[in-house]
């Protein structure tokens, strides 16, 4: 395992691990510099600490086109804020604020530039929302450890997992990127 | 599936750190930090 790499965009750390042919080559470098910029090109639309974003101008009432990327965003916001009996909102008081569904969005899109890599596994954290892959389907899965909620320097468990993802929720010191309230937030952040 | 007693980081060989703090500020002080470090050192 490589560890590519460790940035900060829209708040929170993202960390690449590859493994493989392109670990550690400039074709492994290029394709995390391809994610990167994925992410920067996600901030720069979503962004509620922008004054500029698209976001920020949708809640200043400015007339904005919104951009397919942004329907995208509302439209997967708005299942769950169906099924979740309010628990999950794109909107706190009237405020659009869609980072709860932006992250793993964006995390899934900025794994494309890496998934293309042959021969190659990945994994990456887009602030703990987790997305990987593995090729072949006898390997080692990639071991995720999770947070405990109560001390952020263990760990409670750890998912082994070879293709898809991990989320988790929680209050500890994430309020400012959660949409998700406490009470739901607690029971993922303690059942991961 | 799961590991379900709290386990130290390092003798859980982990590759990667999912939890509540993961955001800059909390950071500098987190498993990730310490995971990124060891690797790109």
């Amino acid at each position: 395992v490589i560890r590519t790499g460790s940035e900060h965009v829209m708040g929170m750390p993202i960390s690449l691990a590859l493994r493989g042919r392109h670990a550690g080559d400039a074709h492994g470098d290029a394709a995390w510099a391809a994610a990167l910029e994925v992410l920067r090109a996600a901030d720069r639309t979503f962004s509620t600490y922008r004054a500029d974003s698209v976001i920020s101008r949708m809640n200043r009432g400015v007339p904005v086109d919104t951009p397919p990327e942004v329907a995208d965003v509302l439209r997967i916001g708005a299942r769950p804020e169906r099924s979740s009996g309010g628990a999950f909102a794109l909107r706190r008081d009237g405020v659009l604020d869609p980072s709860g569904v932006v992250k793993g969005w964006a995390a899934e899109r900025a794994a494309v530039a890496l998934a293309a890599l042959p021969d190659t596994d990945f994994c990456l954290s887009a602030g703990g929302d987790i997305t990987c892959r593995t090729r072949d389907p006898a390997a080692a899965p990639w071991r995720i450890g999770i947070e405990d909620p109560r001390d952020p320097t263990r760990i409670v468990a750890v998912v082994p997992i070879r293709t898809g993802a991990v989320a988790t929720s929680g209050t500890a010191t994430a309020a400012r990127t959660s949409s998700t309230p406490a009470p739901v937030a607690r029971r993922a952040a303690s059942r991961p | 599936v799961l590991v379900q007693e709290t386990i130290s980081a390092q003798s859980a060989d982990i590759d990667m750190v999912s939890g509540a703090t993961v955001t800059s500020d909390g950071y500098v002080q987190s498993l990730q930090s310490a995971l990124d470090q060891a690797g790109l050192s």
